[in-house]
């Protein structure tokens, strides 16, 4: 089961996620076995509770269940639910892992999760996913979408009547199970445990638990749920009245060394953001008020965001204050808030009030971090080293998400990514190793065949067969034209049936499959492998949604719902008809990678990509590597990057794997994901290469101001300058210094935070304080973005005196040279509503952090956008964050937006990760769902280039001098947006064709008008006689 | 009235008539098989209907002829009178008592202090010409409580859970299935009330609390779960409050029988249209076996409102045509 050198190619991915998923899915695609457990019976993860993201608003459910559903059925992810790892012997490459499943008192093959069995059970329990706001049974699904789909019995809390098991139909109730301990081996670990949220009963002054209208975050995230317990309006628990006025509370258990989280849980400003918005969306006239200390937006449009809700959506942010306390109107159950503004206390009323809880470690990480030998940091968060983020302090572990620190989805998918990089790099030698993939029979060819459609109508147990009459639709299909074969069955999808339908289409020699039972969107691919099974081309298959979208909504009027029945398997046996074999373009992999700037990032991805077994091709566009990092001198803690950047550069230069251009830069870019060609000219001389795909880690610059004198005075300086001062001087002259942020950013014209300066002020200030303690240091701000754990470097200036001074935008500090020659800054202490008048030695400038120069050149020849500042902008903000929409090509570092050394490692590894699931394959097989064009109706107008989103699409030259629409096949998706705005419909689409549309269309409305119970009533007849 | 297990308390009501002994005129009897074979809902209907007060006698314990069927009976009289208190009614106006085949004379006595306690309490209030509405309409929501198949479950399956074993193999202690049973049938009391009340108008959370004296966080938690079964929606929003108003369950109610027998004939029907190899009487038969007997032949639980046949066409098929 292993490779040559003793290592497993599997790996064991430790929560259920986000992050997990994503670690999973990554390490499926590139070949792995992957075990995921969790403790939970389901995956998903925190992020499965929220209602909306920021800053988009997406809604979480939507873009997260295809995670989900992927994870659950990828044929080389194992999920182990309600599991803990129990102990791991072992070294990495080649673990052993005994893994403690519980009980879940349902067999996971047979359930279907319809759910029944919780209509009868008596026992109501508090639902823990809706924050108790709900009830929820002893045997339960934890949410409806919930991955896999299986009941759990809450051992706990049942009582063991058994009515459960008399409900099940399927039989998967087994009360025998019992709690089982498997042996696993895998070749290396992925911790995702996530976080646990801070129990806001600790900050006692708040209220929560004793005043009923005082609600944690995500309590009212589940409020705002479709799903929620108020089906998305927002209530007050004291009397069911929508509330008026809301307040948010910020840093509740975070930034508070009483409570021992002294550290940022750095998502719930903008998560508060986020739900005043939402709040206010969902309940008219609703006013929402945030009180804040800082206003932490450093995410990619999060100042946008922030301004957006303060200016469009009127939310009211107080800013500079920690409430003191809140107390409680007994008649009204109406809440007071006490709190100090400029020095006074002051009082103000709501209907609710909403505490951001912070993050705190997982439940129970000591055991497990004890089991695996692993360190903790003093909060109870994975121990990581700034150069290896992703790695625990035992090789062969590594660590994504909120347990690193804490973050939101986006950096923890970028690092679930990564971790997948890092935990395959050991075991790359047995990539494909443990995994098979199936072999299926030669496909029939039935083109030019009459139509033969076999129809199999499902009972789905009783959730369909209970309102449908279901075997009188089987009757019907019979009828109709076209169809040779129809069946009803107790679970269509079953094991059993599943191999029926296989030897019915042998049988009868069907060459369509219509399937009348649950959603496409779950199932389409089970049948579809019946089909391949049976010999059958899969897109020979036509499903039609008769639960979901029938049986379950039309309870009940069972006569009209079976008449809906009909007119359903009527619409897709219409269709099957017209079905025609499609075949997905098979692409070859050049197993080779370009990656794009040679900073830390491009380097970082070059050695991965070397570490994984491929090549790398390296441009920098300066004559030496290094990028912005060399201009760098230590980390937070002293760490020296100098001494790193030496060795990083002679391993990426010794390494053979990676070819370096330096003074390079790309001059042409053709092809799609599996042979890109590409023309670099490096030190003036061009080279043509073939690469499979392409990494963009173009890095950023700094900012130059034209503020505060810089340029003009020689005291004035920005951060870079000044700490490559302090490195080459050791020490330092002067009895005063003054920093000023945001100095480029957050402005009109960069509305964006450059995320990185607020830490690195802290940095050098604390450097200087070490220099020497008596240097009087003023750092003015606007908000203090010492995001994470970083909040202690913050706290740690502050105690060594470094003054710390807010000021507003509309209140910008004034530098001037004094008649003394003396530099003059002059600025308003928003907090004591003082001027300060400072005399510094040094004004140091935290200057913006630029998106490279060549940006805009490079997206126009990769055709990926830029957003608005001149950053790459991702597939997806949220959970697709190294992706670009064309596939095979990837970003990372500051190419996407500015951040920290340790996020630009994992970004670059994440980046490896998504190019690995793509470089790992021989071939790859693109959509079988795509556009056709037509040439001989094609004019070559061209409106398809521009309509499509993914650059598929392009005009070629045919040899009669014609200019035609010529459809990559890799890279069209199968939207069809192309077929629709084709002028002169020659781009037709596989599948969902006009025709195909059309006959559905037809069959929908028959030419007779019989009404539909006379109708019922004849076919009944009908099917008696025969 | 009064319900009389054959086995031990009609023959002992049998024998104090041998011996002639003499007791007050005021009990109608109804002899059943067991004290276990009163329906909840039948001692909830008997208050409905007037009696002032009901008198259920089975065997000792232990001299049940069907076992445990007189336990049986204690643990549902004893919901009963939980329910009947809840109601505003006196809950000694049902009372449980063991009288054996050899004990006429207790038998009298029983009766006479039974009718003398009861006389003490006075009539009835929801019988006569006057009926106290109130309580008619609580009665009611008690029926609708006990016909409820999570009320029921529990009393059904307390002994088994309690003193034999669970699918598990365990117990669980009294105290929590006390607990448990108390409980549910207090929120299915509760749930109940609040469907009546948003019966004809939409009423709010506000409304419900005052209405029912339940404070409204309470109300508020009822109407999540209610909306959750299908049974309540909110109807629209009024001056910041949510308005909810009952969902009619609209199906073909069997007039002739009992709240809780309320089923969808022609579900039934509909269902079973198709069964292979079944003839015309036979699903005749189906249909009224279904319809009329109490008890459903597969699973043994009362069918309620949601309960959903096919199942049961399964298991009276195993008898009929397998």
């Amino acid at each position: 089961m292993s490779d040559e050198e003793g290592k497993i190619g599997a790996v064991m991915v430790v929560g259920g996620g986000i992050a997990g998923m994503q670690a999973a899915l990554d390490l499926a695609d590139t070949g792995y076995l992957v075990y995921v457990i969790d403790s939970s019976p389901s995956i998903g993860g925190a992020m499965a509770q929220l209602d909306k993201t920021f800053p988009t608003h997406d809604c979480a459910m939507c873009i997260l269940s295809p995670k989900l559903v992927a994870t659950g059925r990828h044929h080389n992810v194992k999920l182990m639910m309600a599991s803990e790892i129990d102990a791991i012997e072992g070294e990495p490459g080649n673990f052993t892992v005994s893994v403690k499943r519980k009980a879940r008192y349902v067999d996971e093959e047979k359930c279907t999760g319809c759910g029944l069995c919780t209509l009868r059970c008596p026992v109501e329990v508090r639902d823990e996913y809706n924050q108790g706001l709900k009830l929820r049974k002893a045997i339960y699904l934890k949410y409806p979408q919930a991955v896999p789909p299986v009941l759990t019995i809450d051992r706990d809390n049942c009582i063991g009547c058994g009515v459960c098991e008399t409900q099940c139909v399927a039989g998967a109730i087994n009360f025998s199970r019992e709690e089982e301990l498997v042996k696993v081996d895998i070749g290396s670990v992925i911790l995702a445990p996530g976080f646990s949220g801070f129990d806001p009963g600790l900050k006692s002054e708040y209220g929560y638990g004793v005043f009923k209208n005082v609600l944690s975050s995500v309590e009212l995230e589940r409020m705002l749920s479709a799903t929620g317990p108020y089906r998305g309006m927002v209530l007050r628990p004291s009397d069911g009245r929508m509330p008026k006025r809301m307040a948010f509370i910020q840093c509740v258990g975070s930034r508070d060394v009483q409570v021992g989280n002294p550290y940022c849980s750095s998502v719930c400003c903008m998560f508060a953001i986020k739900e005043a918005i939402i709040a206010k969306e969902h309940t008219p006239g609703l006013e929402t008020h945030i009180f804040f200390m800082d206003m932490r937006a450093f995410g990619k449009e999060f100042d946008e965001y922030y301004i957006r809700a303060e200016e469009e959506h009127r939310v009211v942010f107080t800013r500079n204050t920690r409430v003191s306390s809140v107390s409680e109107n007994p008649e009204t159950n109406n809440l007071h808030l006490w709190y100090s503004e400029h020095g006074k206390m002051r009082r103000e009323e709501y209907d609710i009030v909403v505490l951001s809880v912070g993050f705190d470690s997982p439940k129970d990480v000591e055991k497990l971090a004890e089991k695996l030998g692993i360190e903790l940091n003093e909060h109870g968060f994975c121990q990581t080293d700034m150069f290896t983020p992703l790695d625990t302090s035992k090789p062969g572990i590594y660590v994504c998400g909120a347990f690193s620190s804490p973050k939101d989805i986006p950096d923890s998918v970028a690092q679930a990514s990564g971790a997948a990089c890092r935990a395959m790099s050991d075991i790359a030698g047995a990539r494909g190793a443990l995994v098979t993939a199936k072999e299926y029979p030669p496909e029939i060819d039935v083109s030019g065949q009459e139509p033969k459609v076999g129809v199999f109508v499902c009972h789905c147990g009783i959730n369909i067969g209970g309102v449908l009459d279901v075997p009188s639709l089987a009757e019907y299909a019979k009828t109709l034209p076209n169809v040779v074969h129809a069946e009803d069955n107790l679970y269509t999808c079953s094991q059993d049936t599943q191999q029926r339908i296989s030897e019915v289409v042998r049988e009868k020699g069907l060459n369509r499959v219509v399937v009348a039972s649950c959603t496409p969107r779950t199932h389409t691919t089970i049948f579809q492998n019946t089909l391949k099974e049976a010999g059958l081309n899969p897109y020979l298959f036509e499903m039609t949604n008769i639960r979901d979208q029938c049986s379950w909504v039309h309870m009940n009027d069972p006569e009209r719902a079976t008449e809906k029945g009909r007119t359903l398997i009527r619409m897709a046996v219409a269709k099957a008809a017209l079905l025609e074999q499609l075949r997905p373009a098979e692409v070859e992999i050049v197993k080779s990678a370009l990656v794009i700037g040679g900073g830390l990032s491009g380097m970082t991805a070059a050695l991965e990509l070397s570490k994984a077994g491929f090549d790398a091709h390296l441009v920098e566009k300066d004559s030496e590597l290094g990028g912005l990092l060399r201009r760098i001198h230590y980390g937070l803690s002293g760490e020296d990057l100098q001494g790193f950047l030496k060795r990083l550069v002679k391993q990426v230069e010794d390494d053979d794997r990676i070819h370096v251009y330096t003074n390079a830069e790309l001059k042409e870019v053709s092809g799609s994901v599996g042979n890109f060609t590409v023309v670099i000219d490096s030190e003036g001389e061009e080279t043509e290469t073939h690469q499979g795909v392409i990494i963009v880690a173009t890095g950023g610059e700094e900012y130059e101001p034209t503020e505060y004198l810089y340029g003009k005075d020689p005291r004035v300086m920005t951060q870079l300058e000044f700490e490559e001062k302090l490195a080459k001087e050791g020490e330092i002259d002067a009895k005063c210094i003054v920093m000023v942020h945001c100095v480029g950013s957050r402005t009109a014209e960069r509305p964006y935070c450059s995320r990185v300066c607020c830490t690195e002020s802290v940095k050098n200030a604390l450097r200087v304080k070490e220099m020497d303690p008596g240097i009087a240091i003023y750092s003015l701000f606007r908000d203090m973005r010492t995001y994470g754990f970083r909040e202690e470097f913050y706290r740690e200036a502050a105690e060594k005196g470094v003054v710390f001074v807010r000021f507003l935008e509309e209140n910008e500090p004034v530098v001037r040279v004094d008649d003394q020659g003396r530099l003059e800054v002059i600025v308003l202490d928003d907090i004591l509503q003082e001027e300060l008048l400072i005399n510094p030695d040094y004004l140091v400038l935290a200057a913006a952090t630029l998106p490279a120069r060549g940006n805009e050149e490079l997206s126009r020849m990769l055709k990926v956008p830029l957003n608005s500042q001149g950053f790459f902008l991702e597939a997806h903000m949220k959970l697709r964050p190294l992706d670009f929409a064309t596939d095979g090509i990837f970003l990372c570092g500051l190419a996407h937006l500015p951040k920290f050394f340790e996020e630009n490692v994992s970004q670059a590894c994440g980046a490896v990760s998504r190019a690995l699931s793509i470089l790992s394959q021989d071939t790859l097989e693109g959509e079988a769902i795509i556009a056709v064009v037509d040439e001989s109706k094609c004019r070559g107008c061209g409106v398809c280039v521009d309509t499509c989103e993914f650059g598929a699409p392009s005009l070629k030259q045919l040899e009669d001098g014609r200019q035609v629409s010529h459809i990559d096949e890799a890279l069209c998706k199968g939207c069809g947006s192309c077929s629709v705005n084709c002028c002169n419909k020659a781009i037709s689409m596989g599948y969902f064709g006009t025709g195909q549309i059309l006959s559905m269309i037809e069959s929908c409305f028959p030419e007779t008008e019989t009404p539909p119970a006379e109708k019922e009533v004849a076919e009944v007849k009908e099917v008696t006689e025969t | 009235m009064g319900f009389l297990c054959n086995w031990c308390s009609y023959a002992g009501a049998d024998l104090a008539g041998v011996s002639r002994i003499q007791y007050p005129t005021n009990v109608g009897v109804v002899r059943v098989m067991c004290s276990s074979s009163i329906d909840p809902v039948i001692l909830v209907e008997t208050m409905i209907r007037g009696a002032d007060g009901v008198l259920v006698a089975g065997c000792h314990p232990g001299d049940c002829h069907y076992d445990i069927g007189n336990l049986q009976a204690e643990r549902r009289v004893k919901v009963v009178r939980r329910l009947l208190d809840r109601c505003g009614l006196e809950p000694q106006r049902i009372r449980l008592e063991w009288v054996s085949a050899s004990e006429g004379m207790r038998y009298a006595e029983v009766v006479d202090s039974f009718v003398e306690e009861v006389g003490e309490l006075g009539p009835n209030p929801v019988a006569g010409d006057e009926p106290d509405l109130d309580i008619l309409e609580r009665l009611y929501i008690a029926r609708d409580v006990l016909g409820d198949f999570r009320v029921n479950l529990l009393v059904n399956k307390e002994h088994q859970i309690e003193d034999v074993s669970n699918v598990f193999g365990d117990t669980i202690p009294k105290e929590r299935m006390d607990e448990l049973l108390d409980t549910a049938t207090s929120e299915e009391f509760s749930r109940c009330s609040l469907l009546m009340l948003a019966r004809d108008s939409p009423v709010s959370v506000q409304q419900m609390a005052d209405r029912t004296g339940l404070p409204e966080e309470e109300v508020l938690d009822h109407t999540v779960t209610l909306v959750d079964r299908g049974l309540l929606k909110v109807d629209r929003v009024d001056d910041g409050s949510p308005l909810y108003l009952t969902i009619p369950q609209d199906r073909d109610r069997i007039s002739t029988l009992p709240a809780w027998a309320r089923v969808e004939k022609r579900s039934i029907e509909l269902s079973i249209k198709n069964l292979p190899d079944v003839d015309e009487a036979t699903k005749g038969w189906i249909v009224r076996e279904l319809l009329l007997t109490l008890r459903c032949h597969n699973c043994e639980r009362r069918r309620s409102n949601a309960c959903n046949f096919s199942v049961c066409i399964r298991g009276l098929m195993s008898g009929v045509v397998g």
